[in-house]
């Protein structure tokens, strides 16, 4: 099992999604998004601090490229959006943040995915064809337990394994 | 009194000289990196800081026609912003204080564009409200008086100006494009489609893009020749979005607290449709509009020094031991 397939056909349930997604979360655990603008990845983060039970604003890290929220456990949210330069990545902190007890999500992931090896998710949002509102979500994880444990977690939703 | 200004909480090194808030000189350096590599990398710009530092405060100071002598305080940007870029800023003021033995003063980056109107322009008599608009940011802010702020609304998820720099890359511009876009959208025609205005409808006075933003995206996805045929007209209609979602609840605002001035700043300040509208809007209410000059709209070192002045005047002083902090709340901010 390498990939498992959500499809979501609004921003409440890919909200929602984010919001069970984060029960399987511990410190330790990096999520990287990929995906277009537009894709979901916001409104799926959201959902995630939901999750955790954080009930502010949950803004885009774009232009400020790291956000802290004072969950349990801690999350840091950064964004690669405007980073170019493969080389540079680790310029943004990432170490200083791994290094912490939290769990990073990471927007525009596809620039520094292959920087993480282990214990990371990957989840990519992909526009579905013939409707404006419905996304097709991938996750991936390098663990085939943790592609299992997943894929229990999510049982009830409409699912497509591969 | 002389007050030197440093910022350099982000992608620009800036520094000014300001006398009883009169500018003296203002110098604004949009990093050469950014050239290089199409956006801010944290450590590179901290790096880009601690190079372009030295040379833009001499220029300040030969521009002013002033030696570095004749100062009398130094006030530099304390947050929010990137802390390994914030820290080359408020080392090098502290040094310059401590050599000097001269009151040092950490500013808020954001009440420094809250003021930014006032500077050439005279100054804006609060009570006002104050629309600050950014690639970072989105707020309303109620302004009492000079450290007596409320706060009314702010983005639920994207700040404006990052979605338009957003949508521009969904429009195959460069980013950043929100210049771009507006340039294009001045030839658009603002009846071809309806794109959703964030927050219209909800209580409060907050704002939202990510939504509208999804909205083009998808509007992109479904008509094939939207960008190829009609990107002045897409960009018209986004655009039309984006500032009415700006418009709405600051107008609200304005009516439901009673404030008779509307003050707008930040580097989506300087968008002609928004300053256009809003202009209207408070004419419509009798009230009064101002907006800073196109310089003072993104970041400069001005806003730090006046602030920095202001502070002073107030009788609050930071201690050397001050550090820089990345999420830097407005203070007096309720």
């Amino acid at each position: 099992m390498k990939h498992i397939r959500i499809i979501t056909d609004s921003t409440e349930k890919t909200r929602k999604l984010g919001a069970k997604f984060s029960e399987l979360l511990t410190i330790g655990d990096v999520v990287g998004f990929i995906g277009d603008l537009g894709g979901g990845k916001t409104t799926f983060t959201q959902g995630i601090l939901q999750g955790l039970n954080y009930d502010g604003a949950v803004t885009s890290p774009t232009f400020t490229l790291v956000h802290e929220y004072p969950t349990n456990p801690k999350i840091y949210h950064l964004d690669c959006f405007r980073i170019k330069v493969h080389s540079d990545y680790a310029s943004i902190g990432i170490d200083d943040f791994l290094l912490d007890d939290a769990i990073l999500l990471i927007e525009w992931a596809d620039k520094i995915i292959d920087y993480f090896i282990l214990r990371t998710w990957q989840v990519v949002f992909n526009f579905v064809e013939g409707s404006d509102q419905r996304r097709e979500l991938v996750f991936h994880h390098n663990k085939p337990a943790e592609m299992q444990r997943l894929a229990d977690h999510f049982r009830d939703f409409i699912m497509e394994t591969q | 009194m002389l007050v030197l200004g440093i910022e350099t909480s982000c992608d620009e090194t800036a520094a000014a000289i300001l006398h009883d808030g009169a500018v003296l000189s203002s110098i604004v350096s949009t990093q050469w990196l950014h050239a290089r590599y199409g956006g801010v990398v944290p450590e590179l710009a901290s790096r880009a800081h601690l190079k372009l530092l030295t040379p833009i405060l001499d220029q300040v100071f030969f521009e002013a026609g002033l030696s570095k002598e004749e100062i009398e305080a130094v006030a530099v940007t304390r947050g929010p912003g990137l802390i390994g870029a914030l820290l080359v800023g408020i080392a090098t003021a502290k040094g310059i204080a401590f050599s000097r033995n001269l009151p040092l003063v950490g500013v808020n980056h954001l009440e420094g564009h809250l003021w930014s109107a006032a500077f050439g322009g005279g100054y804006i008599q609060p009570p006002f409200l104050a629309l600050l608009v950014s690639g970072g940011h989105t707020i309303l802010i109620g302004v009492e008086a000079f450290g007596q702020y409320k706060l009314i609304g702010r983005t639920r998820d994207d700040a404006v100006g990052e979605a338009f720099d957003k949508v521009a890359v969904l429009c195959g511009l460069n980013y950043p494009g929100g210049a771009e876009v507006e340039r294009l959208a001045k030839q658009g025609d603002r009846a071809y489609h309806t794109f959703p205005v964030g927050m219209r409808g909800r209580e409060g006075y907050n704002f939202s893009y990510s939504g509208l933003k999804t909205a083009v995206a998808n509007f992109i996805h479904k008509e094939a020749d939207a960008v190829s045929h009609h990107l002045e007209d897409l960009l018209a209609c986004f655009q039309e979005a984006a500032v009415t979602a700006l418009v709405e609840p600051s107008i609200k605002a304005m009516q439901d607290f009673g404030y008779n001035t509307l003050v707008v700043s930040g580097g989506v300040a300087a968008n002609q449709r928004l300053r256009e509208r809003l202009q209207e809007e408070s004419a419509r209410l009798g009230a009064h509009f101002y907006s800073p000059k196109l310089e003072y709209c993104t970041d400069n070192a001005t806003m730090i020094a006046w602030v920095g002045w202001k502070r002073l005047q107030a009788g609050y002083q930071d201690s050397l031991a001050m550090s820089g902090e990345a999420n830097f709340p407005i203070p007096g901010m309720k």
